[in-house]
């Protein structure tokens, strides 16, 4: 199954895309791995009930939906630049110059989920909550990966890039990149096709959603040493895992 | 078993319907609110909170506690408020202005009350007037203001400002906290703690109000 994309060669074209196996919620291990608790953790039934409740209620609200739009890196360069207040040194920056191929893309899980986290906040209903939140969250950043596993297979099954290359999502707001980035970014890509508005302090809604570009190239082009400015602020270093990932297989069924 | 010890190990378990039926318990056998609330609901939050930093239970395991701990305050409540006891402090908490994201600031109110603070909680994309002009008629000696976006973190310092323009520093103390804030930036803009998760932000206030 593809999405034509690859038939597409303008730049300018945006696409809107269903993301259904998003609404194939992750396994129990992972439901309470995301609300901090190891894989290795001795957990209550009532832990257990929580998790299966939640992944049943996430499956029920789930509208994933995403929009992509392949962009040149003259093109990316402003909206990358964005208001002139990103960081001195990007990881980004030094990255997309050398990409075989960039797309804007925005995904959404849709309204319903944010709202029955909050319906369940002022429910008394915290434990309910925080772990719909947890899964959601989970889920968003795997749409976001999701949409870039379609959109390389599509680029090698149409011939234009290798077997070995592959891509990464990178985000307004993390590493240097401003979140305000996402202004031009959404002045381009338009998400409100599927949905995802922006407010005037850059907070994306529904808010279980991710916008950003797709760099596709080689592994080696996404790695990059953690000696940036922001780097010794941040706790979690995921971009570690993320640059580790890149040396599986993350092409999709397609391949 | 005593029946606020009964109350304690209910709470320990979330299960909220046997703490709304043992606080009803006492309250029918006149037990005192206070001796209800610190030697039942308090108590077992405690545990709670201890077993949670020792990493034996882990965040859902709190937020059932504290969904039964309401089940209890809810019922107590009106003894409470009719016998004048206080709270451990009040806390006026909200997202900035700005902001909507309030997973955290939810979860920084519900250990707050579970630990026996009263919470005023102003919501999302809270204005720094809104922030200061309700301690004031609050007299809550504390303002915790949570941020996920970088847009929305200089509010925070607008709000230390505020405070110190009405000759306020030393009566309301300022935390902070959220994704993008770190102790750093908290000590830039002139707050007094920076909370790093929930469980440290509870701690945190209870140092503000001196009641470590």
């Amino acid at each position: 199954m593809g999405y034509g994309f690859a038939a597409r060669t303008r730049a300018s074209m945006i696409d809107v895309i269903a993301l259904d196996a998003i609404r194939t919620p992750p396994d129990r291990a992972a439901v309470l791995e995301a609300q901090g608790i190891p894989r290795t953790a001795r957990v209550s039934e009532h832990v257990l009930g929580l998790a299966d409740r939640s992944i049943e209620r996430f499956a029920e609200l789930v509208q994933p939906r995403g929009t992509i739009a392949e962009i040149t890196a003259e093109e990316f360069a402003p909206i990358f630049r964005g208001e002139g207040i990103n960081a001195g040194r990007t990881p980004v920056e030094e990255i997309y110059p050398g990409a075989e191929h960039l797309a804007l893309f925005a995904v959404t899980l849709g309204g319903a989920i944010s709202d029955e986290v909050s319906a369940l906040f002022r429910q008394n209903d915290p434990a309910e909550a925080y772990a719909l939140d947890a899964i959601a969250s989970e889920r968003a950043d795997a749409a976001a990966s999701l949409l870039a596993r379609q959109y390389l297979d599509e680029l090698v099954q149409a011939g234009r890039v290798g077997s070995s290359s592959r891509v990464l999502p990178y985000s307004p707001g993390y590493c240097g990149w401003h979140v305000t980035g996402q202004r031009r970014l959404f002045d381009r890509l338009q998400p409100q096709n599927i949905g995802v508005t922006l407010n005037s302090s850059c907070l994306m809604q529904p808010l279980k959603s991710v916008s950003g570009v797709l760099i596709v190239g080689p592994p080696s082009s996404h790695d990059f040493h953690n000696d940036y400015d922001f780097c010794s602020l941040c706790s979690t270093y995921q971009c570690r895992s993320r640059i580790a990932s890149l040396t599986e297989d993350v092409r999709g069924p397609h391949a | 078993m005593d029946l606020l010890k009964q109350l304690s190990e209910a709470l320990q378990q979330g299960d909220h319907q046997r703490v709304a039926e043992l606080t009803r318990q006492a309250i029918d056998q006149q037990v005192p609110a206070e001796s209800i609330l610190d030697d039942g609901l308090l108590a077992g939050m405690n545990v709670i909170g201890e077993r949670f930093r020792r990493h034996e239970i882990f965040l859902p395991e709190v937020l059932m506690a504290a969904k039964a701990m309401y089940s209890g305050l809810e019922l107590l409540k009106p003894l409470l408020i009719k016998g004048g006891i206080p709270s451990q402090g009040k806390v006026v908490i909200g997202s900035v202005q700005g902001d909507l994201h309030d997973i955290g600031k939810n979860l920084v109110g519900i250990m707050l009350t579970g630990a026996g603070f009263e919470v005023i909680d102003l919501g999302n994309d809270v204005a720094p007037e809104r922030f200061v002009e309700t301690a004031i008629a609050e007299e809550a000696p504390v303002i915790g203001m949570s941020a996920l976006l970088t847009t929305t973190m200089s509010v925070m310092k607008q709000v230390v400002e505020l405070t110190r323009e009405r000759g306020l520093s030393e009566r309301v103390k300022i935390i902070v906290g959220g994704a993008p804030v770190s102790a750093q930036f908290a000590n830039e803009i002139g707050a007094d703690a920076h909370g790093f998760d929930a469980a440290n932000a509870v701690d945190r206030v209870k140092m503000l109000v001196g009641r470590v």
